[in-house]
């Protein structure tokens, strides 16, 4: 509070005025006081010592202004270069022209005051005042010549009557005051003409001494107010017998006339010795005063050249400041605009300039708002798809992905925003196929594309329709591509279920209805005329119903059985251990009436898989019994059957193979080998590779037929191994799958 | 009782602040002594001092008779010469005295004589500045004797003392530089010629 009392006091502009105010009074009544003592003289001293301490206060203020100046130099503080260069500009504008005026002022003054006196004028002074003394000495004579007389008169007197005597002698000469004094000093009679005064003025020892060495005296005695006297004392030879000694004293008036000149020639010396005698105490006084006049001017000058500066820059301070402010982004800084000159202008138009900065600045905000928000929109558009959406650049660089991507694929795209598509495909392998579709499509140069992808990867058996499209209008560079995919796997089951479905529901209606009549009625032919006709007649009757009857049966046979192909069962998954039934389904064919030679290599470590045990079993019966019957007639007929471990840690699979070494499969039979009522063998149902591949797709797995090296056929199935181990944690294993393939089970 | 605790008070402030005053001015003049005007040379020390002061009973209280030995500076008598009128004042105080304490002044009177030189006639003229009387004298040591020169001066009230008491009475002479015209004073200021300050000399009061 103290520090602010004083910051105030120090740069406030009215306290400093009122200072000079009473600083200049005081000056001024100095410099009254030094020409007449009699005004301001006894306050001389205090005056002196108010204007010295008016200075000590300014010249502390003045060096709290250059603490300052220099503090905020140190700190580099905006504008003070501009403020120190004005305010040297102004001291040095201050100081030079005081100092000259000061200087030529000091040398009239003592010039001046020189001028005063002359030896001519001296000597003028002191010769009127011999002058005088010469015109008052003559009446000195005669006041002396009188006195004698009188003393005469004195010693001829009676004692009595010596204050009547007295009294005669002094109106008779006129003079002022007679008085006789006794010859130690007594008064011993007295007469004045002025009743008020009742005690005679005494002779003093220096005039007796005179007196007493027989001299008489006469002298001039100035008494007070009252002008000249001339004081004479002449002894008295008493005619008495006491032969004492006394002394008579006159006072006589000098004449008006006479007493006004000596006493204004006296006056006009005095005053002209006192002025010469001053000369000196004179210059050094007014010096004084007329340095302290300079001293507060340039002091305060000093002071005006700060307040001036800081006032002039405070506002380009402000804009500095400002500036730097806006410079870091802050467009809310408003100056306040306190004056109309250029600098107002100016600040005025800062104000307006950050105002529009701030204007444009909001706006851009806003549509940046805006860009994000329909940028948040469109990725929640893309998120809540269920198409997984891949973005790619020109260099095939990930630039967008979806949510639903990842769902699509069972891998997370995201980390790999920013890097080449074909990386995801070094880390991981099974989406290659789907990688070099995309790839081959893009070199391809099309707009627009669309691929079906069969993948086999965590999800297992995939189908992926893939649809590419040139990204235009937005600003990328040329072969940008959005890439759509949809995992079709379950709807191309569901179509093609439903559409064997359907031939089943019809197989049943239209063919396995009439089955029955027709069967009755050849038994009922067979029946009514067996008896009646001859015997050859009846062996031929006996054939053709028993091949009617045989041949409606092996129709509802194959009827049933495409019904049971076609008819959805439900599945319940549970852990098997896929090596183990392999080896339980092989027990059933080993040495029983079979020719050929089985062998098993199941090396898998990996044989956990959740599947339905009766329909792997029957899998693994068809493709037994298919192998089988393709050997039956070779000499040494193989049948091998082996199991593997592939795949990555999150997609492993176990890999089953059942080779024979039969006649393998032809090109044109390969491309619809798993499809209803496709067999290479002559008795063959055709349904056997259809209910394989049905409960391999059914399980989330892959087949694929194929000729080995060594010319049999070789069918190959993979399934993905479950992470619990059989006979482990099923339950948790069996969530961990449904959550990961929830669309699978529920399609089949 | 409680005029003198005021007169107590008033006396030291007056002094002090006289006191203060004059420190201050000296060393301002001081400082200034560095302005472009050469100040005459002093020469010839001057002093004051009490030879003699004794108090005897009076009618209704103690009367003083004192010489002041004066001899003036060659620069006071050269301004006196000059036509400058001097003013000679006598401090006197009454003091009652403590064994544990500090003295208290208990009267003060001052007194003062002016001298003046008239040339006219060639006489110094002593005058009395309260009583307003004056003498002349063609010689300055017989004017500056009788300007230091008191008789049966009265100074102390009966009314003032109590029966008690001890007291103690002193007196003190100086050259006035406040009635000095302001150029001069100046100088009185700070030279040690005008600096006549009599010490102060002390005097147990006869009961």
């Amino acid at each position: 509070m103290a520090i602010g009392t004083v910051r105030r006091f120090g740069f406030g502009i009215l306290p400093i005025l009122a200072m000079f105010i009473v600083l200049l009074v005081s000056l001024s009544l100095m410099s009254d006081a030094t020409h007449n003592s009699e005004r301001f003289g006894e306050h001389y001293s205090w005056l002196l010592l108010i204007n010295a301490l008016g200075l000590v206060v300014l010249g502390a203020l003045v060096v709290a202004n250059i603490i300052w100046l220099l503090g905020q130099q140190r700190k580099k503080a905006a504008g003070i270069q501009l403020t120190t260069r004005m305010v040297v500009m102004f001291v040095v504008l201050a100081v030079a022209p005081v100092s000259v005026v000061y200087y030529f002022s000091l040398q009239f003054l003592h010039r001046g005051i020189d001028s005063w006196f002359d030896v001519r004028i001296e000597e003028a002074l002191g010769d009127a005042l011999d002058l005088g003394r010469t015109a008052l000495d003559v009446r000195l004579r005669d006041v002396l010549h009188l006195t004698e007389q009188m003393a005469d008169e004195v010693s001829e007197s009676p004692s009595a009557t010596l204050s009547l005597n007295l009294y005669d002698l002094r109106v008779r000469s006129g003079a002022a005051e007679i008085t006789l004094l006794g010859s130690d000093g007594r008064i011993l009679a007295s007469s004045s003409a002025d009743p008020t005064d009742i005690v005679p003025s005494q002779p003093t020892g220096e005039m007796l001494q005179i007196l007493h060495s027989g001299r008489h005296y006469i002298g001039l005695d100035p008494v007070g107010d009252t002008g000249l006297y001339a004081r004479a004392l002449v002894p008295v030879q008493s005619s008495r017998q006491d032969s004492e000694v006394y002394t008579l004293q006159t006072l006589f008036p000098v004449s008006e006339r006479m007493g006004m000149l000596a006493d204004s020639v006296q006056s006009a010396f005095v005053h002209y010795r006192e002025l010469a005698y001053l000369r000196t105490p004179l210059k050094f006084s007014y010096t004084l005063t007329l340095s302290i006049v300079l001293v507060l001017s340039l002091l305060a000058a000093i002071w005006m050249a700060f307040y001036s500066a800081r006032r002039l820059v405070a506002p380009v301070r402000d804009l500095a400041e400002a500036t730097r402010a806006v410079a870091e982004g802050d467009y809310s800084k408003r100056l306040p605009v306190a004056s109309k000159d250029e600098l107002g202008f100016l600040v005025r138009s800062f104000n307006d300039m950050t105002r529009r900065l701030s204007r444009a600045r909001d706006a851009a905000q806003k549509s940046r708002h805006q860009v994000e928000s329909q940028r948040a929109y469109l990725e929640a558009v893309l998120a809540n798809l269920s198409s997984g959406v891949i973005g790619l650049d020109s260099d095939s660089v990930i630039r967008a992905v979806n949510t639903a991507a990842r769902q699509n694929l069972g891998v997370d795209i995201k980390p790999y925003l920013g890097k080449k598509l074909a990386d995801v495909g070094e880390d991981h392998a099974f989406l290659t196929p789907l990688i070099d579709v995309i790839a081959s499509k893009r070199s391809g140069g099309k707009q627009a594309w669309q691929a079906e992808v069969t993948l086999f990867g965590i999800n297992g058996h995939q189908i992926l329709i893939c649809r590419g499209a040139s990204l235009k209008g937005v600003d990328l560079r040329r072969g940008s591509q959005i890439i759509v995919f949809d995992d079709v796997t379950a709807l191309i089951q569901a179509q093609r279920d439903a559409a064997w479905g359907e031939v089943a529901r019809r197989l049943a209606h239209e063919i396995k209805n009439p089955l029955t009549p027709i069967q009755l009625s050849a038994e009922r032919l067979r029946r009514r005329y067996i008896d009646t006709m001859d015997k050859d007649d009846v062996e031929v009757l006996d054939r053709a119903t028993r091949t009617i009857v045989n041949q409606v049966e092996a129709m509802k046979k194959m009827v049933n059985a495409f019904n049971e192909y076609a008819r959805a069962p439900k599945i319940s998954l549970e852990p098997i251990k896929l090596n183990m039934l392999v080896n339980e389904v092989l027990d059933l064919y080993r040495g029983n009436n079979v020719n050929a030679a089985i062998r098993t290599c199941l090396e898998a470590e990996c044989d956990n898989v959740e599947g339905d045990t009766g329909r792997i079993r029957q899998l693994l019966h068809n493709l037994v019994k298919n192998a089988l019957e393709a050997v039956h007639e070779l000499d040494d007929a193989q049948v091998k059957l082996s199991t593997r471990c592939g795949g990555e840690l999150d997609s492993r699979y176990i890999e089953l193979c059942v080779d024979d070494n039969g006649p393998g499969f032809r090109e044109h039979v390969l491309e619809n080998l798993f499809e209803p009522y496709v067999s290479t063998k002559p008795r063959g149902s055709g349904l056997g590779l259809a209910i394989v591949k049905k409960i391999v797709e059914e399980h989330g797995g892959m087949i694929a037929a194929e000729t080995s090296p060594e010319g049999g056929a070789r069918i190959r199935i993979r399934l993905l191994v479950s992470a619990v181990a059989v006979g482990g944690e099923g339950g948790e294993g069996s969530g961990l799958r449904n959550s990961t393939r929830p669309s699978r089970d529920a399609g089949l | 009782m409680h005029a003198q605790t005021a007169l107590v008070d008033r006396s030291a402030v007056l002094d002090i602040s006289a006191r203060l005053r004059r420190f201050l001015l000296c060393l301002l003049v001081t400082l200034c002594m560095a302005l472009p005007v050469p100040l005459p040379a002093e020469t010839g020390h001057g002093a004051f001092e009490v030879v003699a002061a004794r108090t005897e009973k009076g009618e209704d209280g103690y009367l003083l008779s004192a010489q002041l030995d004066i001899r003036l500076s060659a620069g006071a008598q050269e301004a006196l010469e000059n036509g400058i009128p001097l003013v000679i004042e006598f401090q006197i105080q009454a003091l009652e005295t403590h064994v544990w304490l500090w003295d208290e002044v208990i009267e003060e009177i001052r007194h003062a004589r002016q001298i003046s030189y008239h040339a006219l006639s060639r006489t110094y003229v002593v005058r009395d500045i309260k009583t307003g009387r004056q003498q002349n004298f063609r010689s300055l040591q017989d004017a500056l004797l009788m300007a230091g020169f008191m008789q049966e001066l009265p100074v102390l009230d009966y009314q003032l003392l109590e029966d008690d008491k001890n007291y103690v009475m002193r007196l003190r002479g100086s050259l006035d530089i406040e009635s000095l015209p302001t150029p001069v004073r100046l100088l009185a200021y700070v030279s040690s010629a005008w600096d006549m300050d009599s010490e102060w000399h002390k005097w147990q009061l006869a009961r």
